[in-house]
């Protein structure tokens, strides 16, 4: 089986341990994230009926008080990078991510997520940002962990583009 | 008069230009059909020291034309200059120090599979690793084979009594502790975890440049054990380098690594080696003892086997010399026994015995005189009755005896009345 890591990317709060949690395999308590920075997680995927097995890295929330060691993204092969368009800050934070990425790894393809899609009206956009952001993902993809829309989308995306690549 | 001598010498002097023009033009032609060969030579040659010209100022050329005679030049150089190496020696020392001072990852990667066992011996050879130390419980459980950037885990072999949680979680959260430690003190690669502590279970971490190897360990494993497990990744970087370089997430190419992990495993588990220990001194002894035999019966057969081997050959040997018919041959009493027949002047068989390595005391011969009709022997038996005198030869062709050199008469007569007393011989032929 073909088997890959990823990268959740977000600011602190946007959901991505709720985003994941009921799609993935989990054997490590949710208190990794906060005391070592991450906690590991696995998804096995069927692509085109080949089996894919993303190993997923629930790092950390970039915030104001504690960063992404960049030694975390070492060896990914795709990161999902998380934003809760409720907060505008989170945009700030998606970009940040980004260009750590950029900087430590290079261009690697990586899924835009805007979660939180069932208080959408809620949402106040960082359009220049998101367009940035956008532009330079493999999709973008609306997601809500509570009404369960969008995440298999996210892991789907994924895949294919790992099955196209090999 | 003057006027028209004048007038008259006009075309007088044109017709001799004319004439002369026409000379040249003609010389000219003829220059040219002469000289047109040479010309075209010429300008070949022309071209050609053009084109000599242009390929040695063009650097790309010279170095495409040098490129290709470099190696047979190299090795002719070599072969006729013995100055030649030491002319090289400090542009390849000084090339060796700069390549490891500017790439030193390079380097390590290339000497890594070597470096390990020398170090270990160096070591090993200065302090005796706690050998008194082994009679202790301890049981590898699993093993992990983790490509070194994502910390995927490429293999993960387990014994069968452990339960175990996902191999690849476990293996991508050992990876983030060391990423974790690494970051939080600053330390570098190379002095990353090798042990993680938790009562009665350890996990030590061997790192190679493309792999890391973990072990989960329960009990006090002694420290051969952790030579054994870098000596186990230095052969996996040794036999899955390519493999290693171009991972990308499928772990197929390393299908044979788990059999590698088990039996190491297998080789590490105290509870076999002090089982063995442990039994009682009887039981050793039996076991002892039913060892020693197996190897002496086994030494016995290949002995045996041997020894068979070489009779044989003997035999054969003896068989073959003129003189001698072997007509049966035995093991007899622990000894041996040869029969058979035996010319009187044949090569006596104890001196071909002593040139094999089988013992003179131990083989019986016993063979019966006969006349071998072997043309020396004949000769031979000739010449001890007809005692020729100092430069006279015998010679057999067919039942022709010819003796040549013979000069007094009376040795003559009795010469040939003794020969043809001998079967034979039909005539008897004197040459001078």
């Amino acid at each position: 089986m073909l088997q890959k890591k990823i990268c959740m990317l977000g600011s602190f709060a946007v959901g991505k341990t709720s985003l994941v949690r009921r799609y993935v395999d989990s054997i490590f308590s949710e208190n990794y994230v906060t005391t070592i920075g991450v906690k590991i997680d696995k998804k096995v995927l069927s692509v085109n009926n080949t089996d894919l097995g993303l190993i997923l890295w629930d790092v950390y929330g970039e915030d104001n008080h504690q960063s992404v060691l960049p030694s975390y993204l070492r060896g990914m092969a795709a990161y999902i990078l998380v934003i809760d368009p409720s907060r505008p800050a989170t945009f700030v934070s998606a970009k940040k991510l980004h260009t750590l990425v950029l900087d430590t790894l290079g261009e690697k393809p990586f899924v835009l997520v805007l979660n939180k899609s069932d208080i959408k009206s809620e949402w106040k956009m960082d359009e220049d940002i998101f367009s940035e952001l956008s532009g330079a993902a493999i999709a973008t993809i609306e997601t809500s962990a509570k009404t369960d829309t969008g995440v298999d989308e996210v892991f789907q995306t994924l895949g294919i583009c790992f099955t196209k690549a090999a | 008069m003057q006027k028209r001598s004048a007038h008259s010498a006009i075309p007088e002097n044109a017709s001799h230009s004319d004439a002369t023009t026409d000379a040249v033009e003609g010389v000219e032609k003829l220059r040219s059909i002469l000289l047109q060969p040479e010309r075209e030579e010429i300008k070949q040659l022309q071209e050609q020291i053009n084109a000599l010209s242009f390929r040695l100022s063009d650097a790309k050329t010279r170095a495409a034309e040098t490129s290709e005679i470099l190696v047979e030049a190299t090795k002719l150089t070599h072969k006729q200059d013995d100055g030649y190496s030491p002319a090289l020696k400090p542009i390849v020392v000084e090339q060796f120090q700069v390549s490891s001072r500017e790439n030193p990852e390079i380097m390590a990667e290339a000497l890594f599979p070597i470096l390990g066992p020398a170090i270990r011996k160096m070591i090993a050879s200065m302090l005796s690793l706690d050998k008194n130390k082994t009679k202790r419980t301890y049981k590898f459980e699993q093993l992990f084979l983790i490509e070194k950037e994502s910390g995927i885990p490429i293999c993960h072999a387990k014994s069968d009594s452990v339960q175990t949680q996902d191999a690849d979680m476990v293996s991508g959260m050992l990876s983030a502790i060391q990423s974790f430690v690494q970051d939080a003190f600053s330390t570098d690669e190379f002095d990353g975890l090798n042990t993680l502590q938790l009562g009665e279970l350890s996990v030590w971490i061997e790192w190679g440049p493309s792999a890391v190897v973990a072990a989960v360990i329960r009990g006090v494993a002694p420290e051969q054990c952790r030579t054994a497990l870098q000596q186990l990744l230095e052969d996996i970087h040794r036999d899955y380098r390519a493999q290693l370089d171009t991972y990308e997430g499928d772990a197929s190419p390393f299908n044979t690594v788990e059999t590698d992990f088990l039996l190491f495993m297998e080789n590490h588990d105290s509870r076999f080696i002090n089982r063995v220990r442990n039994m009682p001194q009887k039981v050793r002894n039996m076991g002892l003892a039913a060892a020693i035999f197996t190897i002496t019966l086994f030494a016995w057969i290949i002995y045996n086997q041997y020894d068979k081997q070489r009779w044989n050959n003997f035999v054969t040997e003896l068989d073959a010399q003129p003189g001698i018919v072997v007509t049966h041959n035995e093991r007899k009493d622990g000894g041996y026994l040869v029969r058979g027949l035996k010319d009187p002047m044949a090569t006596s068989p104890e001196q071909i015995l002593r040139d094999t390595n089988l013992n003179v005391n131990k083989v019986v011969f016993e063979l019966e005189p006969y006349q071998a009709l072997h043309t020396n022997f004949i000769i031979k038996r000739l010449q001890s009755v007809l005692i020729p005198p100092d430069g006279v030869s015998l010679e057999l062709q067919g039942s022709e005896l010819i003796i040549t050199g013979a000069k007094s008469k009376s040795w003559k007569v009795d010469a040939k009345r003794l020969a043809r007393q001998f079967t034979e011989v039909s005539y008897v032929t004197f040459q001078p």
